[in-house]
């Protein structure tokens, strides 16, 4: 594979290039994945998405300036497939537990694993927390400790001031903690 | 002095020490220096902090995408620009058929017109203005109005393009030629010759003049069609004329100009002495971050020209291992360490990211760097880096000898 400059990447690309398209979904695919499956939570569906946001992103190279980087141009475009990904998934949710009031049913819960550690039982909590969040709380939480953007990054990809990011992250914070102590 | 209520404390402990501006920093140090409970919170917030670390990476570094992506993501983009095909071809048949009604009735006007003069025998008449250049291409050397030549007085060259002027030996020149659409045959076909000091060809090309190898965006125009010419030049070090020409495959007559000539010349190019490939590999043993050292490094060839290919091997050792899925950055920076340049890569052509490495692995990176095409002349250095694609975090090295790239 012949790699070439980011900004000639994209021009090549814009001009309909296809070897360059393909180099740029090499390239460029493990990083949109990673964010897919952080915010998903679901390595299959991040898959999906993950093609979803590099057909839409080839699709509107014409409106990246070059203003900010490629790649939180393309953290923002992989946020939204996602997020469109999240509605979608809590509408069938909605649907399914309505379906369950009208027939009686009830949710099956697992059966808990009677050997859990204290650090599982811990980390599981915790998660529990994150989960909790509401949605931009909840990704400035996992862009900030999973992906370690600045908060002027977070501010870029949310389309938020840096001022919103870290009341954000303080409130998440908040929140996290008032859960955990809630027990 | 203390100037932070035990409030803000905390929300500048939220949102990080090392992301609040330095007046803040210095007020929340001299906050937890007077407050033994906000200290004991800072420490149970950095313990909530890397407890959320380890536990996103424990839940998702271990996924990776499925390496059928690629395909799929090409053959979603084929059927999308067929998709949109279909829509513009649907408009352009109304277009057309509106059209073909207009110029019915002008044909009909114009053969009741010609019912009373003479018809003249012979070919068709050729426009003196050629189109517009294809959109998106700026050919290198584009006709006068007349065109660059008439080929038996049907055929119109209305100008080429040639990438480079200067090759290395076996390179392909690819040459495009632009044509005048409504006179074409199209079972003609033309020749490429290459022609040496004595004028005598050395090397040839005979394709059909209108071929289906050229991108669909430079035959856009109507007025116009493209036919390229791939001519691979097996030829030693030296000046070659190209010279173009057309024939008519059926009867092996050739077209000639209308001065007589049975080809025009297009241009001279040069082809290049081979450089000598160097295999030396050169020791570095840099250490980056904790994980991963750059163990040496191979360039094949440090004198180039525009366009041509860097081709770069590294070799990495592999210290600790790392959930970080690291990039490999290569710039290319020039005499005043301006960056004009710039390659972000998963190692190993994707396929090795750095979260697979193992302690004690050896990984053999090979880059090909396509240098720009217009990169002006003058001595270039490769800076070699790791970059964390999310943080944003670089680790560069610094070479005791730097790499140079010396451009022609």
């Amino acid at each position: 594979m012949i790699y070439m400059d980011t900004a000639q990447l994209v021009n090549r690309c814009r001009e309909g290039d296809s070897l360059a398209v393909e180099a740029l979904v090499r390239t460029y695919k493990p990083l949109v994945y990673r964010l897919a499956v952080s915010i998903l939570d679901d390595p299959a569906e991040a898959d999906e998405a993950t093609q979803d946001a590099l057909v839409a992103a080839l699709g509107k190279l014409h409106s990246f300036r070059g203003e900010a980087k490629f790649t939180t141009w393309l953290y923002t475009i992989t946020l939204n497939v996602c997020r469109g990904r999240l509605r979608k998934r809590h509408a069938r949710s909605r649907l399914l537990d309505r379906v369950w009031a009208v027939f009686g049913w009830q949710d099956v819960v697992a059966p808990q694993p009677e050997q859990t550690t204290l650090q599982e039982e811990q980390e599981g909590r915790l998660w529990q927390a994150v989960v909790a969040l509401d949605e931009r709380r909840r990704e400035t939480i996992i862009l900030r400790y999973y992906h370690e953007l600045t908060l002027t990054e977070i501010g870029q990809v949310l389309g938020v001031s840096e001022r919103t990011i870290r009341t954000w992250l303080h409130s998440a914070h908040e929140q996290m903690r008032t859960f955990l102590e809630r027990d | 002095m203390d100037t932070l209520t035990h409030e803000q404390g905390r929300a500048y402990l939220h949102i990080g020490r090392e992301q609040l501006e330095t007046g803040e920093q210095a007020a929340l140090d001299a906050h937890l220096a007077g407050c033994v409970d906000c200290r004991v919170y800072a420490a149970e917030v950095a313990v909530r902090q890397m407890n959320l670390t380890r536990l996103m990476q424990t839940r998702w570094s271990r996924h990776h995408p499925s390496p059928a992506i690629n395909e799929r993501v090409q053959s979603r983009l084929r059927r999308k620009k067929w998709g949109q095909r279909f829509w513009n071809l649907t408009g352009s048949l109304a277009a057309t058929a509106a059209l073909a009604a207009l110029l019915v009735g002008l044909g009909w006007l114009v053969w009741m017109d010609k019912l009373t003069r003479p018809v003249p025998t012979g070919q068709a008449a050729i426009p003196t203005q050629p189109g517009p250049p294809p959109s998106g291409r700026s050919p290198a050397h584009w006709s006068t109005p007349a065109g660059l030549a008439t080929f038996g007085d049907t055929v119109k060259l209305l100008g080429y393009t040639l990438a480079a002027e200067t090759f290395n030996p076996n390179d392909v020149a690819e040459i495009t030629g632009y044509w005048q659409s409504r006179v074409l045959s199209p079972t003609y076909h033309i020749f490429v010759f290459a022609l040496d000091a004595n004028a005598a060809p050395v090397a040839q090309v005979d394709l059909p003049l209108l071929n289906d190898t050229c991108r669909p965006a430079s035959q856009r125009s109507g007025e116009m069609l493209a036919g390229c010419y791939p001519f691979p030049l097996s030829l030693p070090a030296g000046r070659y004329q190209l010279a173009l020409g057309v024939y008519d495959p059926a009867s092996g007559a050739h077209l000639n100009t209308a001065s007589g000539e049975m080809m025009v010349i297009l241009t001279t190019i040069e082809v290049r002495e081979t450089q000598p490939r160097s295999n030396e590999a050169h020791p570095v043993n840099i250490l980056l971050g904790d994980s991963v050292a750059l163990l040496s490094y191979r360039l094949a060839a440090s004198h180039l020209g525009p366009g041509e290919v860097i081709d770069l091997a590294l070799s990495w050792g592999v210290e600790a291992p790392t959930s970080v899925d690291y990039t490999v950055s290569i710039h290319l920076l020039d005499a005043q360490d301006k960056l004009v340049a710039q390659v972000e890569a998963t190692p190993v052509n994707g396929t090795r990211p750095t979260s697979t490495w193992r302690p004690g692995e050896v990984i053999a990176d090979p880059y090909l760097f396509k240098l720009p095409d217009s990169l002006p002349p003058g001595e270039y250095h490769l800076m070699l880096g790791l970059d964390d694609p999310v943080s944003g975090a670089r680790q560069f090295t610094t070479l005791e000898t730097p790499i140079t790239i010396e451009v022609k």
